[in-house]
């Protein structure tokens, strides 16, 4: 009898020993849960762990994407996030600093790199600075298109980053930490809101034609989330997503007929194996697979829009001369395809300007100067029209437009006039999405290297993201290695809510 | 008490320390739910005041910290027709309090299949399951499971789950994510640990300490690449900082591994919610205080590998490094070969009168060959013109002479290499530029940052042997770039010719770098393998690098034509428009490292005789004439012209040369042989271990109390007996130096029978790979974040067990899968116990279980017949398509080119590059290397849907498997599909599923046919059957039957 009262035993206990998460999933999938669940909720504490349960040891098979309530309902229900990769310049673009003018070719012991102090020689703007709009934010005369929206615009000029390298900055940037395998922004926002749109990916990232990013696809990985949080990498010419296209000849019949026949005989096993729910959703799976082989074309094709639409995303611009320039197209195109996609229901979408090294990208070490002449009209004519667009289209106030790098540049004199590394000072720009339009907020020191007033780490940015996609970044957590990951991480992150609406 | 205290114990009643755990924004809402359960569950237990380092005996109740217990199997719970096993009576005594009963016996057919993939990841052929299916002997099971015990596939598949573990990458992550150096060598250890029944407490300690080891062995220094396997950033942005990471994360992979903690929180603050105070965290640390960095300082915000930290030569059992006395002999037999040849080509040159070419360079090496104080007037005069005229001197910006130590216009102090290199010093690095640029030399100090021009030169009787031209740094990158002009910007161009003597190893060395400016440092010139290569930010451009031949090379960097690299007067050529990435203007000559006497230094190992570098392309005509003069000043005029040399020989030697050549190039395979070499492995840095310190919030720059090595507190916290470990003469004669003893302490405790976690971790990791799930389902988490055991006793059991069987794995695998439970149907439907048990949390039946991404990929080359089940060596490059390389900074960098043979080796082979995944395994939850990965977990995507059915491996593959049934079974439909089934499904198809499949052969290929005709293209009825079968292959390769394993 002792083997019939021990289990018992253990079998209480086991309810309330198992860890927290267990316990909770399966009290909030079972039978007794549904009050329990309803008054944790009301902090959202259930719905992360419940959550992390889930997705890390299922044992019933439950679809990582599916969609999820936000926290609480956030102003925007998409992002596009415009990553000027190589770091673009503030003071050349929309920080506009009358001292660094005024002290232009003055020398100056200027931090470098992380505690290396060396003299530099300032160096002051070549470009024009006007302000726009009844905002009157300040745009140089990099941007003659932007300039005209900077009344939608909210620019925060004082974030600060932790590193002063590309490799451990764009990660930063990207996953909130500065070190390898944590997952990326898109991850989160999927694990946190799952996919609307099952026919297309989630999380959809855009490269530059001159090569991708330094780190590559560690830049849209979900670090130790499943895979199926990562970011897919979407494609201008050919196959638009890996693997999309039969390899063979084949009709659309004949594939038709290959999806049925697997459906066929999948069902055949299924039947045999009751109770396993991955093995229907594995059949699901490739329904899915099938639908995006119409739709992620669909979604690309750029017919449908109107001849005006084009010429304002600068998709028939001349190419500049300047060997490195591969003119507004292509930047163009992945906008619109952006707001395409955002359209149908992708969450997250994430275009590269700049690619390779150095003046390929933003990096602008060896010329300042041509840096602009090479990207700043790449990408000048097509957030103008995205920004519109997404106007008239009614979009923009529930669409978050970002747009940055993974730092700023010094405002001193590298090379022959080219500026190096600085993520002590540097800008970013929202719009739409519930941030205050046409408002500016924080400041570097008058020569643009730290920032000064309301200086704010770029967890805070972070954390001001998920806010206004209806996530709170405290309580979205990811369970691995014994923490509660957040994408804030472990250091403390608050709203920037001066500049939520 | 055993029993795993209450979860809702944790927030009350603790002692002031864990109070402040409380306080944490974590915690939150483990307080509210405490609050809201706590009274269910009645109260709670005291707070202990007996603390050590702040742990309660409250903490240390948790169930994990309790000794294993011998628990007695409850022999009571019999079940009807299940035969007594131990593991089986702990299942059924939980089974009948739930009223559940074990599920029937799988079938034979679905065991083998079973154990296959369990064991080994691969399917059985059908004939295995034939003769299992009828092998009547009672023991057919035990006898399959032993066979695949012994079988090498073995390790492959069990390695693979330790490599999980353990963050397993073979580059370095971030923006240059450069190879570690032999980093395979420990994943083939781990395989051969695993096949070799490693006793699991000898695996636990050769990781930890293998070095520190009285008996340490070549396998058990490689076993400590456990710490250089992770990612490691070459570029942190504070080196302090940097230093914490990389221990940080050793710390963390030790806990996490070997304890199933999760000790990581512990670095900035207590941690929230298991007894581990910040202090045992630094304690903990503190026994890796001593391992040298992975990299030194090669400049203040760069840091290169550190080859007397990361390698250890692998040494033979009479004290001399393999790697040295093979390349020795190897080489020894090569100079003699290449002796031969000279001398062959030297006759054959020499003969050639008509060649007024070779003529005039063998007069002039006939002048050169003399002392210069006796030469001739003619002689000299010859020299001197020759000098002259050889040598461009315009937009010449560096010429390093090693025959010339004092600089004067006069070249000829009897130049052989050999004897001007054993001179060489400081003194004959000269700048010698006539263009008046500040081009200067210095040699960089291994500790210092960048160091002054004066420093480095006073300094250098003192340093490492390593000289160091930092262009960069110097300012040379001025001179060599090309400045932006109004409206256009001129080309960067420049040319180095060098006459070097590299030493050809399986490392990477660069001789040069360019392109410094940020960082792009994987551009330029190195030697590996045997070859010269070129990355100039297009494909790789090489060429073959004689062993200890010396050669004169010859770079000419012309953006955008591109790029040229002559090996003596072999030149290749990286096609026009290739060079996507670089970018004109800031091509700079960054880094101009030469390190040429180094011992195991990163850099060129090896020798040079002579450097000029141009500010332009040098013509081809120039090149050649200054090449004939350094030939001639070198004595090299039959090495570099051996290709004239060959059209002159006559019969004979023709012969001899062949011979000659074939026997090279035997020796040359002998050489690249990857066996020999070093191992990525721990070292220390020198006897005195510098103090470990708690650092305030983790925060490196704060450190506050030290602290000693101590074992952590919840499980005793004893100080351990430490001592220092000298070195063997073998090592210490290739500057190994003796450790700190600490790692060897550590790894002692880990392995004591008395350490609770150690054996209860490791046989829960087994019993997870088993079953899809652990007793514990948190495997590397036993602490209070974890989930608690389901069956506490029978965990204990076989944690007791794996130690009264001396450690053995392999004895415990057969424990386990001698169990009903492990051989009980997976599809047995109970409606009961579905309801009951939905997660079959009690094991009512065997999980489905799907197979990992290495198991598909490897499943399909057994399929199609492809698999090559070659082991170990440095890896495989599958081909990856342009549009997934397209994703990295430049396009295909540090991604090689594998044979179709190679390919189709099994997926633990195929290399782990950090920033470049195989989708095809990343889509199927083979983990980022860059985070240990303890329970996979298994998702369901479109993607993988996508590359299943379209990506070019698989259609290659279904194109293979289809070619065997049509040659096993040529035109014969219906014996296609049966073998189909048979070798992809191990099962006959039914009647019904032959229908199917007969029908689809019918129909893709009338489609096919029919689309061809609407085409206008010509086809045959062989034709339409090859594609319909290729079809159908690929569509068994998708089925869910494929995938997953009853």
């Amino acid at each position: 009898m002792f083997s019939r009262q021990s289990p018992a035993h253990s079998e209480s206990c086991q309810t309330c020993t198992g860890s927290r998460r267990e316990f909770l999933w399966e009290m909030g999938a079972g039978f007794a849960g549904l009050a329990l669940t309803g008054m944790l909720d009301e902090d959202g504490f259930f719905a992360s762990q419940a959550h992390a349960a889930v997705t890390r040891q299922a044992d019933r098979y439950v679809d990582p994407l599916a969609p999820r309530a936000a926290h609480f309902a956030g102003k925007a229900k998409r992002c596009i996030f415009l990553f000027f990769y190589g770091g673009p310049s503030a003071v050349d673009t929309w920080d506009y600093k009358p001292e660094l003018q005024k002290r232009d070719g003055q020398t100056i012991d200027i931090e470098i790199r992380r505690n290396t102090f060396q003299q530099k020689q300032i160096l002051g703007s070549q470009r024009k600075f006007c302000r726009y709009g009844k905002s009157g934010l300040w745009c140089s005369d990099a941007f003659p298109h932007i300039s005209q929206v900077m009344d939608e615009l909210c620019v925060i000029k004082s974030l600060y980053a932790d590193t002063f390298a590309h490799g451990s900055g764009m990660i930063q940037m990207n996953t909130g930490r500065i070190t390898q395998g944590y997952p990326s922004l898109g991850s989160w926002l999927g694990y946190g809101l799952g996919n609307v749109n099952n026919n297309l990916p989630g999380y959809v990232v855009m490269l530059d034609p001159r090569g991708g990013p330094i780190s590559g696809s560690t830049n849209w990985s979900s670090g130790f989330m499943p895979a199926a949080y990562q970011g897919t990498h979407l494609r201008n010419k050919g196959e638009p997503i890996l693997d999309l296209i039969p390899k063979e000849d084949m009709t659309h019949e004949m594939q038709r007929h290959e999806f049925d026949t697997l459906a066929h005989l999948n069902a055949k096993h299924l039947a045999d194996r009751p109770g396993y729910s991955e093995l229907p959703a594995r059949i699901s799976s490739y329904e899915l697979a099938y639908q995006l082989q119409s739709t992620a074309p669909e979604a690309m094709d750029l017919s449908t829009e109107d001849q005006k639409t084009l010429e304002m995303y600068g998709l028939f611009d001349p190419k500049p001369d300047h060997k490195l320039s591969v003119g507004s197209e292509p930047f163009g195109r992945q906008c619109l395809i952006g707001r395409r996609l955002l359209e149908r229901g992708v969450r997250f979408v994430q275009i590269y300007s700049g690619g390779g090294h150095q003046q390929e990208s933003w990096d602008a070490h060896a010329g300042m100067e041509e840096n602009l002449a090479i990207h700043a009209p790449e990408v000048d004519r097509p957030i103008h029209a995205l920004i519109t667009d997404l106007k008239r289209r009614g979009m923009l106030e529930d669409t978050l437009v970002i747009c940055g790098g993974e730092f700023g540049r010094q405002p001193v004199s590298q090379l022959s006039a080219g500026r190096d590394h600085n993520p002590k000072g540097f800008l970013y720009w929202m719009a739409g999405g519930g941030v205050k339009p046409g408002f500016s907020y924080g400041e570097t020191d008058p020569l643009g290297h730290a920032a000064e007033e309301n200086p704010r780490h770029i967890r805070d940015l972070h954390a001001t993201i998920l806010q206004l996609m209806g996530l709170d970044h405290e309580q979205l957590t990811y369970f691995y290695g014994g923490l509660d990951h957040k994408l804030t991480t472990v250091k403390p992150a608050q709203v920037i809510d001066e500049v939520v609406a | 008490m055993f029993y795993p205290r209450r979860a809702t114990g944790l927030c009350h009643g603790q002692s002031m320390v864990s109070l402040t755990r409380l306080f944490c924004l974590h915690c939150q809402g483990l307080i509210l739910l405490a609050t809201l359960l706590g009274p269910l569950y009645g109260p709670v237990e005291a707070a202990g005041e007996d603390t050590h380092a702040g742990i309660t005996s409250a903490d240390r109740d948790w169930w994990s910290f309790q000794p294993i217990l011998r628990t007695k199997p409850p022999w009571d719970e019999v079940v009807a027709g299940v035969p007594w096993h131990p593991i089986d009576a702990f299942l059924h005594q939980r089974l009948a309090v739930a009223g559940l009963s074990p599920s029937p016996l799988a079938s034979r057919r679905e065991l083998v299949r079973r154990v296959y993939a369990d064991l080994i990841g691969l399917p059985p052929s059908p004939e295995i399951i034939d003769a299992f299916v009828a092998d009547e002997s009672p023991d057919a099971f035990e006898k399959l499971v032993d066979r695949l015990l012994a079988s090498p596939y073995y390790g492959e598949r069990w390695g693979r789950h330790w490599l999980d573990l353990v963050r397993f990458g073979q580059t370095n992550g971030y923006e240059r994510d450069a190879e570690k150096p032999n980093a395979w060598r420990y994943r083939d250890y781990v395989v051969r640990s695993f096949n070799e029944d490693k006793t699991y407490d000898r695996f636990v300690v050769e990781q930890l300490a293998g070095d520190e080891l009285d008996d340490a062995t070549n396998d058990s220094i490689i076993a400590t690449g456990f710490y250089r396997v992770g990612s490691w950033d070459d570029e942190p942005d504070d080196k302090q900082v940097a230093y914490y990471d990389e221990l940080d994360d050793i710390v963390r992979v030790t806990a996490n591994t070997f304890l199933g903690l999760t000790i990581g929180c512990a670095r900035c603050h207590e941690h929230k919610f298991d007894p581990i105070p910040q202090e045992d965290y630094y304690r903990l640390l503190a026994f890796f205080r001593n391992v040298a960095p992975y990299g030194r300082d090669i400049s203040s915000s760069h840091y290169g590998l550190n080859p007397d930290a990361v390698l250890t030569p692998l040494v033979t059992p009479t004290g001399e490094a393999k790697w040295a006395v093979d390349k020795a002999r190897i080489r020894q037999e090569v100079s003699a070969a290449k002796d031969k040849l000279a001398v062959i080509y030297a006759a054959a040159v020499a003969r050639q009168d008509e060649n007024p070419q070779i003529a005039r360079l063998d007069t002039l090496r006939s002048a050169f060959a003399v002392p210069p104080t006796e030469r001739s007037t003619e002689q000299n005069e010859l020299v001197v013109q020759a000098t002259a005229n050889s040598i461009p001197r315009d937009q010449l910006v560096m010429w390093l002479d090693a025959s010339d130590p004092d600089g004067d216009s006069d070249p000829s102090n009897n130049p052989t290499p050999d004897t001007a290199i054993t001179q060489w010093s400081d003194a004959h690095w000269k700048d010698k530029t006539n263009s008046g640029n500040d081009a200067v030399l210095g040699a960089r100090l291994s500790e210092s940052g960048a160091p002054s021009l004066e420093d480095s030169l006073a300094d250098l009787s003192n340093s490492q042997p390593a000289l160091w031209f930092d262009g960069f740094a110097t300012g040379l990158d001025t001179p060599l770039r090309a400045n932006p002009v109004q409206g256009d910007i001129p080309a960067p161009q420049f040319t180095v010719v060098a006459v070097v003597r590299a030493v050809a190893d399986d490392t990477y060395r660069s001789i040069w770098t360019f392109d410094g400016a940020t960082g792009g440092h994987n551009r330029g010139l190195g030697v590996q393998e045997g070859q010269f290569k070129v990355q100039a930010g297009g494909p790789t451009i090489s060429a073959p690098a004689p062993a200890q031949d010396w050669c004169i090379i010859s770079v000419t960097f012309d953006y955008p034509n591109g790029v040229t690299l002559a090996v003596n007067d072999n030149k290749s050529i990286s096609s026009v428009g290739e060079i996507p990435t670089v970018h004109d203007n800031a091509m700079t000559l960054g880094y101009f490292p030469v390190h040429f006497t180094a011992e195991g230094a990163q850099h060129l190992e090896g020798q040079l005789a002579e450097v000029l570098v141009y500010r332009r392309t040098l013509e081809d005509k120039e090149q050649a004439r200054l090449r004939g003069f350094l030939a001639a000043k070198y004595g090299l005029l039959a090495s570099v012209y051996a290709k004239q040399g060959k059209e002159a020989l006559n019969e004979e030697e023709k012969k001899d040369v062949k011979q000659l050549e074939d026997s090279l190039k035997q020796l040359d395979g002998k050489l690249a042989n990857t066996s020999m070499g070093k191992a990525l492995s721990v070292r220390e840095s020198g006897n005195e271990v510098q103090p470990t310190y708690l650092l305030v919030r983790g925060d490196a720059h704060s450190p506050a109390q030290e602290v000693q090595p101590t074992f952590l507190s919840a499980l005793g916290g004893q100080i351990p007996e430490i001592r220092k470990h000298p070195v063997s003469d073998n090592l210490s004669k290739y500057g190994v130096q003796s450790t700190s003893g600490r790692r060897h302490a550590l790894a002692d405790w880990m392995v004591d029978p008395k350490n609770p976690l150690t054996a209860r971790v490791m046989a829960n990791r087994l019993w997870h790979y088993h079953f899809g799930k652990g007793i514990v389902p948190t495997p590397s988490d036993f602490g209070q974040t974890g989930t608690a055991p389901t069956h506490p006793e029978l965990l204990d059991y076989l944690a007791a067990e794996l130690i009264r069987g001396g450690w053995q794995t392999k004895r415990l695998h057969r424990l386990i899968m001698t169990s009903w439970a492990y051989r009980q149907s997976s599809r047995a439907a109970d409606d009961h116990a579905m309801e009951i048990d939905p997660d079959n949390r009690f094991l009512w039946r065997q999980n489905l279980h799907r197979l990992s991404g290495e198991a598909i990929r490897d499943a399909v080359l057994a399929v199609s017949g492809r698999l090559n089940s070659t082991m170990e060596g440095r890896g495989v490059f599958p081909t990856l398509s342009q549009e997934v390389l397209a994703t990295q900074s430049i396009s295909g960098n540090g991604w090689e080119k594998s044979s179709l043979a190679e390919q189709c080796r099994r997926s633990i082979y195929v290399f782990v590059k950090r920033t470049l995944r195989v989708p095809i395994l990343e889509a199927f939850d083979v983990p980022t290397p860059d985070a240990p990965e303890p329970a996979r977990p298994q998702t369901t995507i479109s993607p993988q849907a996508l590359i299943l059915l379209n990506g070019s491996f698989m259609n290659q593959q279904a194109g293979d498997f289809a070619s065997r049934l049509q040659s096993d079974f040529p035109g014969d439909s219906r014996a296609q599909v049966r073998r189909a089934y048979r070798l992809a499904f191990g099962r006959e198809p039914d009647d019904e599923e032959m229908k199917t499949a007969l029908n689809y052969l019918a129909w893709q290929g009338q489609q096919w046919t029919g689309q061809r005709q609407a085409k206008n293209e010509p086809t045959q009825e062989a034709d339409a059957s090859v594609y319909a079968l290729k079809s159908f292959c690929r569509m068994l390769f998708n089925l869910n039957e494929f995938v997953y394993v009853d």
